[in-house]
């Protein structure tokens, strides 16, 4: 996982309280740097995403 | 945090049995004092060979000795073993989980050199106490995992290989990579490609329902390729640069003063061929002198025969004693026709006979006077060249003066040369230094243009990448059927936005970081502390530290300075990329000496508070400086390694 806490602050910086953003890229940051394969992690978390956000209408 | 809690050595190399615990007190700092070729850089590479199956490290019996311990292998063998065991066992904790590095290779007795697979097993340790055990490929990653190849020499440190620390080619972003990977940076650019990628795959799902979609996304796609191969031919023209100027900063130091050096020694070389081409035309005058030396010879000779001869022939005309007007054939004619040519009388027996007298006497005067009228031209001929002599030798001479006189001043200008070049000892290298000063100036000249060039054409390709990003949004936009696709390719466009902030202010953050970190380690460890203004780090982390002029010198640093400031980087590196390590420092004070050693001892001491770090030293590099400050207070482990009487076995002495 990131420990970096530069990064981090970058994370809650450039998301700018948008909390779900803030975790999405977290997540895929995480398993990226945990060598998990992004097309079984973080494309799944990013539709996952544009389907709550259809939902909710954004 | 990470640190190593023992090492259990058996059989590798020199070490046929040897085990160093480090517990842990107030300073996390550990001693390992031995003599060279006693085996404390096989320390090192133990624990290499034990996460990576390598021997990084320089040892110079490596080359020649077995893996496996000579003593071992000769009682296994009066013993009738087949093999013995390697075995080298390597035991740390990493943020409150234990990791077991267990890596073996049975060796052959009687064909130790014989290369066998070794195995490595981790036997990991969390702190709820479940122990698990991974081998094969798990094994390597956890291996690397806790210790990242390529920011090994930034966890074991070797002083023996500083001399290449800073010295690296243009292209080569060993350090970069490493430090993205210490600093997970690496993590963020690959979710950037990874979201690049998959940006990708969207349009093309888009583009099974809109065919144009992939005629757009295709242009695009294109345009972001020519952007990027443009952009890295500019970052390496502009490195390439940098070096050059960073070159000819240290060459403008090494020729201060050199200036003119150049100048004089072409100017040599011109007055040395010029010197050379009057001597060949004095040689030439030379040849020529002898020519007409051998020309008027015979004529000089033969002057004063030539002269008698002309003034005797002169005498005899202006006497009318040379038959000049009387033609003896007119004389016979009238003898045959018994008449006067001239004036057709008859001729009496009395003019007959006076006819024939003259005719005899001119028979005889005009052959020698006809010959004498026909030598006379030639023989005139003769004494006027002979006088042309004096001219010609007059010519060579004078012109023989000018080369000479010519030449004495080429020789004085050429004295007064060589007597400045003499006072510089080393024309050959200063004049080296104007030439490669000459070739990168060149470079950057040509890379300045080339990146000129580059640099509009890829601020059109921009341009031209906006219109086409435009063009395809709106052709998303147009297509129904593409609405899934669309709305994952937005939350993954929008996630790759962040990311790129994030890639860059940190990796600028880092490195301006690290330029203070650096800086202010360097000054802890140096004693000069007013020389250095600042350290410049570029973006593919070349170092460049810039004295109180606001030069670049680190090619005239010492080495210890040079020592220094890697360790310096080092350690900044340690701390600024949030990567926390243990510190493995083999030889550290070898070029160090005096107050840089205090300041260097002290300056660990510290860092001992924070990470673990363990020292190899020999006897003389613990001097009084370093012992003043790693009293027994201060130190958690002191072990002294001795070589047995066979000189084939390590002993370990625990102080």
């Amino acid at each position: 996982m990131i420990k970096n806490q530069a990064i981090i602050d970058r994370i809650e910086k450039y998301t700018a309280g948008d909390k779900a953003m803030e975790t999405l890229v977290r997540k895929i940051l995480d398993d990226e740097s945990d060598g998990k394969y992004f097309a079984k992690s973080g494309k799944i978390a990013i539709e996952k995403e544009a389907r709550e956000r259809e939902a909710r209408g954004k | 945090m990470m640190r190593i809690n023992f090492i259990d050595i058996s059989n590798y190399r020199q070490h046929r049995y040897s085990h160093l615990e480090f517990p842990r007190k107030k300073y996390d700092m550990h001693l390992i004092l031995a003599e060279n070729g006693v085996g404390k850089t096989n320390i090192m590479n133990a624990i290499n060979w034990c996460l990576y199956e390598k021997e990084p490290y320089s040892d110079s019996k490596n080359k020649t000795l077995p893996l496996c311990n000579q003593v071992s292998l000769n009682d296994g063998l009066a013993k009738g073993h087949e093999t013995e065991t390697v075995r080298v066992n390597l035991n740390i904790t990493r943020d409150n989980t234990t990791y077991d590095f267990v890596r073996a290779v049975d060796v052959p007795v009687k064909t130790p050199y014989d290369r066998r697979i070794s195995r490595l097993t981790v036997t990991i340790t969390p702190p709820d106490g479940n122990s698990e055990m991974v081998d094969g490929e798990d094994a390597r990653r956890c291996a690397e995992m806790c210790f990242p190849p390529k920011i090994r020499d930034y966890i074991f440190f070797d002083s023996e290989q500083l001399s290449s620390y800073f010295d690296r080619p243009a292209n080569d972003s060993n350090i970069k990579d490493s430090i993205n990977e210490i600093s997970q940076v690496n993590a963020v650019t690959q979710a950037i490609k990874h979201l690049t990628d998959y940006m990708k795959e969207c349009t093309k799902v888009m583009s099974t329902y809109n065919p144009k979609l992939k005629e757009k996304q295709n242009a695009v796609d294109k345009l972001e390729a020519d952007i990027a191969s443009m952009n890295v031919t500019i970052e390496k023209l502009k490195d390439s640069n940098d070096f050059a100027k960073r070159r000819i900063e240290e060459l403008n130091r090494r020729l201060n003063g050199n200036e003119s050096v150049a100048d004089d020694n072409n100017l040599r070389d011109k007055l040395t061929e010029d010197i050379k081409t009057l001597d060949n035309q004095e040689r030439a005058l030379d040849a020529s002198l002898k020519k007409i030396v051998s020309k008027y010879y015979v004529l000089l000779s033969l002057f004063p025969i030539n002269k008698n001869t002309c003034d005797y022939i002169k005498d005899k005309e202006d006497a009318g004693q040379l038959p000049s007007s009387i033609d003896p054939d007119e004389i016979r004619r009238s003898l045959e026709n018994h008449e006067c040519t001239f004036c057709k009388s008859g001729l009496t027996h009395t003019s007959e006979q006076h006819l024939r007298s003259l005719l005899e006497q001119f028979a005889v005067s005009t052959k020698a006077g006809t010959k004498l009228v026909e030598i006379k031209n030639d023989v005139d001929k003769a004494c006027r060249e002979a006088v042309k002599y004096s001219d010609e030798i007059e010519k060579i001479k004078k012109a023989r003066k000018e080369l000479v006189d010519n030449r004495e001043v080429l020789l004085r200008e050429l004295e007064e040369v060589n007597r400045r070049l003499s006072t510089n000892s080393d024309i050959e290298s200063v004049t080296d230094w104007f030439k490669q000063k000459t070739e990168f100036e060149n470079s950057r000249e040509t890379n300045l243009q080339k990146i000129g060039s580059y640099e509009t054409l890829r601020d059109k390709a921009e341009v031209d990448l906006k219109m086409a990003r435009d063009e395809l949004v709106k052709a998303q936009k147009n297509s129904s059927k593409c609405d899934e696709a669309r709305a994952n390719q937005d939350v993954a466009r929008e996630i790759k936005e962040i990311m790129e902030n994030i890639e860059k202010d940190v990796s600028k953050m880092i490195r301006t970081n690290m330029e203070i970190k650096t800086k202010e380690w360097f000054d802890n460890l140096v004693w000069k502390t007013n020389s250095f203004k600042e350290i410049k780090i570029n973006e593919n982390y070349d170092v460049e530290l810039i004295d109180n002029m606001g030069m670049s010198c680190l090619g005239s640093c010492s080495a210890a300075e040079h020592q220094l400031l890697a360790l310096a980087f080092t350690l900044a590196l340690h701390k600024v990329s949030g990567h926390d390590s243990m510190l493995f420092i083999d030889t550290p004070v070898g070029r160090v000496s005096g107050d840089n050693r205090t300041n260097f001892a002290k300056g660990l001491l510290t860092t001992s508070m924070e990470k673990q770090v363990i020292l190899t030293v020999t006897s003389s590099e613990f001097s009084e400086e370093l012992r003043k400050e790693f009293t027994p207070e201060c130190r958690s482990s002191m072990v002294r390694l001795k070589m047995n009487d066979t000189e084939k076995e390590v002993k370990l002495e625990v102080e």
